[in-house]
């Protein structure tokens, strides 16, 4: 099915909201209407949810607000817009319809990302973790936008993986012609997000093609191999990709440093699941 | 270790992750032997959910066996096993899971042996 890439583009700008997860916005929902709490544990529950995340930072970083391209974090980000801000997106979030099945093995594997960016980050020496584990969040951000936007593509994908073992990034390419990261990239100039969230969203896949933003993408890039290599959650495949020799060099990081990475991972997946809606 | 809710919890279960306060207050150091006023005074709190040590309660999850997760492993990485990098990290993550799944035994054993203890004397 040829896919005609300057309407698909069109429709995903257009995009004005995105599925998000009834447990996290309920969680939320109750956080904010509570008299007690404080603007740092809002920032922490919201930061945990990858589509309540884009919505806060593209508010942010709109030219409407005056900081252009220059908030990373929704802690941050909180400060500026304010509580009430965040209440009226908690409550847009809360109608819309929730992603199950497939969007939900999704969901588990960005968090897994956030976690470990934010393991390896921190592990590094890195000046802004929290921002880290927002891209890790959002590093498949493009996956849900397919499936909202083109569910017949989305579908299609899904097959093509289904019946030859192909990674979800290559069936994306031959259904396509581009991928989640090409669709990210749309939405990422969109909203105007800075180097250290649009790097690691777009080229996690292609991490020696960084330039600015090089050192989150390459954490990033190592957090989605190693999610995947422990299998928790689901990318939309079960195949582990190719871990970047170059980028391990570059971090600084030997086998004995993975091993002690993956049992810290472990103890913040736990953390994690609290996250994850349960009946 | 799991992550139950405080209304699934019961007296005897240990507690393996500190319970903190919204405010960040440490509640509950790890290692505490859950009682009847302890958790009395956790619900109190508001605390809903606390993290302890072994699997006491059954959630429906499935215990993968140690040849389960090693075969989801092999399958994996059976694309890239021709890169040096790769083959090198699947050694990494298989120790890593046997690892996880002696102390993962190690803690229901002890669990098994409190529960059997808490019979005994109660």
């Amino acid at each position: 099915m040829p896919v005609d890439m300057a309407r698909f583009r069109h429709k995903v700008e257009n995009l004005d909201n995105l599925p998000t997860l009834p447990g996290v916005v309920t969680k939320l929902s109750a956080m904010v209407e509570s008299p007690t709490i404080s603007t740092a544990q809002v920032g922490e529950m919201i930061q945990a949810d990858q589509v309540l995340s884009a919505k806060v930072l593209r508010l942010v970083n709109s030219a409407f607000f005056g900081f252009p391209g220059k908030i990373g974090t929704v802690t941050h980000a909180l400060v500026l817009l304010g509580f009430n801000a965040v209440k009226g997106l908690v409550l847009t979030a809360s109608v819309f319809d929730i992603m199950a099945g497939e969007m939900l093995g999704l969901w588990m594997h960005s968090l897994g990302v956030s976690v470990t960016s934010g393991v390896i980050g921190r592990r590094i020496g890195l000046k802004d973790p929290e921002e880290i584990q927002v891209a890790g969040l959002l590093h498949d951000i493009g996956k849900v936008v397919l499936k909202v936007e083109g569910p017949e593509y989305f579908e299609e994908v899904n097959q093509k993986v289904a019946a030859t073992g192909l990674p979800f990034i290559e069936a994306e390419r031959e259904v396509l012609g581009f991928d989640h990261t090409k669709i990210a990239e749309w939405l990422c100039q969109k909203w105007n997000l800075p180097a250290s969230l649009r790097s690691p969203i777009t080229l996690h896949h292609r991490p020696l093609a960084a330039r600015e933003g090089a050192e989150a993408t390459a954490v990033v890039h190592m957090a989605d191999v190693l999610v995947r290599a422990v299998g928790f959650g689901s990318g939309g495949d079960v195949s582990v990709p190719v871990l970047e020799r170059e980028v391990v060099k570059n971090l600084n990081l030997s086998l004995t440093a993975v091993e002690e990475i993956l049992e810290h991972m472990d103890e913040e997946f736990i953390k994690a699941e609290d996250l994850i809606p349960s009946d | 270790m799991q992550r139950i809710k405080l209304s699934q919890a019961a007296p005897g279960m240990v507690i393996a992750r500190p319970v903190e306060a919204s405010n960040g207050q440490v509640l509950c150091a790890k290692g505490t032997t859950l009682s009847e006023s302890l958790l009395a005074r956790l619900e109190r709190l508001d605390i809903t959910h606390i993290t302890v040590e072994g699997r006491p309660i059954d959630d429906g999850r499935p215990q993968k066996t140690i040849e389960g997760e090693l075969a989801e492993l092999d399958q994996r990485f059976k694309g890239v096993m021709s890169n040096k990098m790769m083959a090198a990290l699947k050694g990494v993550v298989q120790k890593h899971l046997k690892k996880r799944h002696e102390r993962l035994a190690a803690e229901e054993a002890a669990e098994a042996d409190r529960q059997a203890q808490g019979e005994a004397g109660g």
